[in-house]
């Protein structure tokens, strides 16, 4: 059980944006419900403008398919500073060809990997 | 002291002061000596100008200097042995032959002889063959000849007048002193053999060797196997049938009963056969070594004696079989067989030459048994029905020699545990179906495998058909189901072993019982199914933190991983890593928030505990995502306002992490994110644990008694079906109260200010989203995901085989996908065909310029 002061609630002010029917009420209001404590759960993704990578057509989230072929491979993200993003592997195989972005055309130019 | 003998010289040590000589005594020493210590004699000189490629021989006078410890050993010292001169002397033949043939008649009858008179004709022999003006050694070898021969016809007149009924043991007295005999003339006659005989004699790679026989031209043989052709050809050729019919009528009474009186008579006869032939004299046989059975030595035996056996045998075991048919029972049948087969082989080994051993008992089998093959088969399925675990080891024992005699066992074998496999798992009902499932197989794969390895002796035959037939029964399907069970009562049964509600189950019984999963996880054809069920049921218990023990979960991890490999498991150990991730993140953010708390007293966050986890590892959807499977949920909450108490925690944690990880985003679950709620408007202050739609709907009536569900959906940004579900969930805790009994979007809900509960703390249902549907579309969300995840598995596998093939035909290619592809699932051709085509359009491989050939992209 948590002790008092940790279950003490949060002052129930209003999210304007959320709810806008409300009135403004008087914060020394009795609260007829109090957030104890939650457990929250997400998952986290590349920040990325498409999840899959164009050219190897695997989700980014998974290794591209060559290094799936090989286990232990390591395998990471890359983006350009065009914002988009690709398999690290598949992106170098790709500028061996054609310095150029996939999916843009402009001149590839790496902003950051995910290392 | 000065000793004499030869020498045998070797070209290759001349020049060599330093180098051995082996000098042969006459007497049969060997001894190395220095060359330096050796005189040769005075013609050596000639000798060795004289060389032809290979060793020589030179009479030599070596000084030993001192007395060799090794001298006392020998059969002569040396002072003896320079008694006889070794230096070439005119022989008169005919004086010297007088002497030396009564010796050779004594020595043949194993007559007393001293030690001096042996030496004596000993030299004589070398005297002979060495003597000046031309050695007489082919005169020699000749008269030895005659004599033996006459040796020989004494003794066969002799044996033509004993008894007829004494006849065998006659012969096997006269045999075995004249086989002694043999063997001590062949020594005295040692010179002879390696001087004479040596040279004229054909060897075996001689060309000559076949012209010769070609000639008919009599081959010169080493006295003592010229002693025993004469006796094989002089003496037992004419009484060959009589001794082979004894012989014969002696070994059957043996089989019939009655032992013969002088067995080791019989066998000393038999293998007398063999002796006969013996050609290597110099080599006296170890005891307990055995003596190689080479093909020419026993040929004689196998015509004259072996060859009648056999024949006989296999009448007298093919009748004997027909009467025990007709008058035993099978199981009668198959015991006397191997009572038989057993003495039979003790009586081969007794009687016969060990070459013989093996052929007897192969005729056997095949009388008794293989001629009566279909008889066997032909109880084996009643023996199986019936389970007659002694008979059946009988057949088991009696059929494994015979080739391909098995197969017929093993199939009904296979077909019965099938059976009982099936009956098993059939029409099972209930709440613990899964639990039902695991072990009934278990019992029929435990039964069975004690039967393989009691009765069957751990035959590899029966162990794939006790595979092949759990195989069937574990991936059947009922009436009606479209796919097979099994994966999915294995994940259910694992997860009920690893939830924390099994009561009383010890660490060493739960690992057994996760062993007895995996015994039947190996039989599970699609394995990416199960793997499907258990990531989730993983992920349940993870996020829930309801798992016995981390170390089980890993205890079963790590058996999975045995069975199927590393990949396999490699997405359910990244899901143990992010729960060990997000415990660390969550203290630091605790430390985080009680700096800001510090520095800016009076902000309030709702203390957090948060997973994170690394999407598509973990078998979930964010419902608010497109990608959701159920589609009209997604649309229901996709205006989700957050409850306002949340907003600062989220937000500052969203910084927190985006600032530890660059690049991520995050996405919540909040279908899956749950709240301890205090109710402090009650006589008792209830807590009531709910997930966070459920929350935000709750916390509309913070200053409102009786609010309309539609006003509720506008006010959370929720609407719809999943409104109502979430709605209902509070409802059913009465926390709120509605009149209605159909809940509609105008139904009025109330705040309940008189609610009670048994427990201080309860929890809310998640909302079920038409629970039926909703496992309907899990299901078919699942072989959804499925074929997703095997089109993949097959793309790899496809670019990991051409990565090393380079270049492959399109059916070698195909065969190996199946090979690789098999430990998950079975693909079907057309699926392989349209994923080869998928990568040829991604340019991972193209085609050759040949049919069918497809080549490696780099």
């Amino acid at each position: 059980m948590s002790t008092p002061s940790n279950s003490a609630g949060t002052p129930m002010e209003e999210d304007s944006a959320s709810v806008q029917k409300q009135k403004t009420s008087n914060p020394t209001e009795t609260r007829p419900f109090v957030l104890k404590k939650w457990n929250a759960l997400a998952t986290w993704a590349w920040d990325v403008e498409c999840d899959t990578c164009a050219i190897c057509r695997v989700h980014l989230m998974e290794e591209c398919l060559r290094c799936q072929s090989e286990p232990n491979s390591e395998c990471c993200v890359v983006w350009g500073d065009c914002n988009h993003s690709f398999h690290h592997c598949c992106m170098t195989q790709w500028i061996r060809q054609n310095n150029r972005c996939p999916l843009c055309q402009k001149d590839w130019v790496v902003s950051r990997t995910s290392k | 002291m000065f000793i004499r003998g030869y020498v045998q010289y070797n070209p290759c040590y001349r020049g060599d002061p330093d180098g051995e000589l082996r000098l042969f005594l006459v007497f049969g020493w060997e001894k190395k000596v220095p060359h330096s210590a050796a005189t040769l004699a005075s013609d050596t000189q000639n000798t060795s100008n004289r060389t032809t490629i290979g060793r020589r021989r030179a009479p030599v006078s070596i000084d030993l200097g001192v007395q060799e410890p090794g001298a006392k050993k020998g059969r002569l010292t040396f002072t003896e042995a320079a008694m006889y001169s070794l230096k070439p002397k005119v022989v008169d033949f005919d004086t010297v032959w007088v002497q030396l043939r009564p010796a050779i008649i004594d020595i043949l009858n194993l007559k007393p002889m001293s030690n001096v008179h042996w030496h004596h004709k000993f030299s004589d022999v070398y005297d002979i063959c060495v003597s000046i003006p031309t050695p007489l050694s082919e005169r020699l070898y000749g008269e030895v000849k005659a004599c033996i021969m006459q040796h020989v016809k004494e003794k066969r007149q002799q044996i033509n007048e004993v008894d007829p009924d004494r006849l065998i043991q006659e012969y096997n007295k006269m045999w075995e002193v004249f086989h002694e005999g043999a063997i001590f003339i062949h020594r005295l006659f040692g010179y002879l053999n390696k001087q004479f005989v040596k040279q004229k004699r054909c060897t075996d790679l001689d060309n000559f060797a076949q012209y010769a026989a070609f000639l008919q031209i009599p081959d010169v043989k080493e006295i003592g196997c010229l002693a025993l052709e004469i006796w094989k050809e002089e003496l037992v050729k004419g009484i060959l049938p009589q001794l082979v019919q004894f012989l014969l009528v002696s070994i059957d009474s043996d089989r019939k009963g009655n032992f013969p009186q002088e067995a080791n008579v019989v066998s000393s006869v038999i293998n007398s056969f063999v002796k006969m032939e013996e050609t290597d004299f110099d080599v006296v046989p170890e005891t307990g070594t055995k003596p190689k059975a080479r093909e020419s030595i026993t040929a004689f035996y196998v015509e004259s004696i072996e060859k009648p056996l056999l024949l006989d045998t296999e009448t007298y075991y093919s009748t004997l079989a027909q009467r025990m048919l007709s008058e035993l029972s099978c199981s009668q049948y198959m015991e006397q067989v191997i009572v038989l087969l057993e003495q039979e082989e003790l009586r081969a080994k007794k009687y016969l030459h060990e070459s013989s051993v093996s052929k007897i008992i192969s005729l056997c089998q095949r009388v008794m048994i293989k001629a009566h093959k279909d008889k066997l088969h032909s109880v084996c399925h009643a023996l199986i029905t019936n389970e007659e675990n002694k008979d059946l080891r009988n057949m088991y024992r009696l059929l494994k020699p015979i080739q391909a005699g098995l197969s017929v066992m093993v199939k009904e074998f296979e077909e019965y545990v099938k059976k009982k496999g099936l009956e098993a798992v059939s029409g099972l009902t209930g709440e613990n179906v899964p639990q039902q499932f695991v072990e009934n197989v278990l019992k029929v794969y435990n039964k069975f495998n004690d039967m393989k390895t009691v009765v069957f002796m751990e035959d590899g035959e029966f162990s794939s058909g006790l595979d092949k037939a759990l195989q069937g029964v574990v991936n059947s399907k009922e009436f009606g189901q479209t796919v097979p069970k099994a994966s999915e009562r294995l994940a259910r049964y694992t997860d009920s072993l690893l939830k924390k509600s099994t009561k009383g189950l010890s660490e060493s019984d739960l690992e057994t019982k996760l062993g007895n999963a995996i015994v039947i996880f190996r039989y599970i054809e699609d394995k990416d199914i199960f793997q499907k069920f258990y990531s989730k049921m993983l992920a349940n218990r993870l996020i829930a933190s309801t798992s016995v023990s981390m170390d089980a979960e890993e205890v079963m991890i790590n058996k999975l991983k045995q069975a199927c490999g590393y990949e396999f498991t490699s997405k359910l150990s990244r899901m143990f890593t992010d729960i060990g991730l997000s415990q660390e993140l969550s203290s630091t953010f605790d430390k985080h928030i009680a700096e800001i708390k510090s520095s800016r007293p009076g902000t309030k966050f709702v203390p957090t505990q948060a997973l994170v986890l690394q999407a598509g590892s973990w078998p979930l959807n964010a419902p608010q995502l497109s990608t959701n499977t159920n589609q009209q949920t997604a649309l229901d909450v996709a205006d989700f306002h957050l409850p306002y108490v949340l907003l600062p925690v989220i937000q500052e944690f969203e910084t927190f992490y985006t600032g530890k990880h660059n690049g991520r985003k995050l996405t919540w679950l909040y279908n899956m994110s749950q709240g301890d709620v205090r109710l402090t408007y009650l006589d008792k202050q209830y807590v009531a644990q709910m997930y966070v739609y459920q929350m935000a709907a709750v916390l509309c009536f913070e200053r409102r008694d009786a609010i309309s569900v539609k006003d509720i959906g506008e006010e959370i940004g929720v609407s719809g079906d999943y409104l109502l579900k979430t709605l209902r969930t509070i409802l059913d805790v009465s926390i709120l109260t509605c009149d209605d009994q159909a809940l509609t979007t105008d139904s009025i809900v109330r705040l309940n200010m008189s609610m009670t509960a048994r427990r201080m703390k309860f929890r809310l249902q998640a909302p079920q989203v038409n629970k039926v549907v909703e496992k309907e579309q899990e299901s078919v969300a699942n072989t959804f995901q499925v074929t997703q995840d095997r089109k993949y598995y097959m793309e790899c596998a496809i670019v990991r085989i051409m990565k090393t093939r380079k270049v492959l035909k399109h059916n070698a290619l195909v065969t190996e996908i199946m090979d690789q592809t098999k430990g998950r699932f079975t693909p079907d051709v057309p699926f392989i065909k349209k994923s080869i085509e998928d990568l040829i359009e991604k340019m991972y491989i193209q085609r050759t310029d040949q049919n069918d050939e497809y080549q490696y992209l780099a």
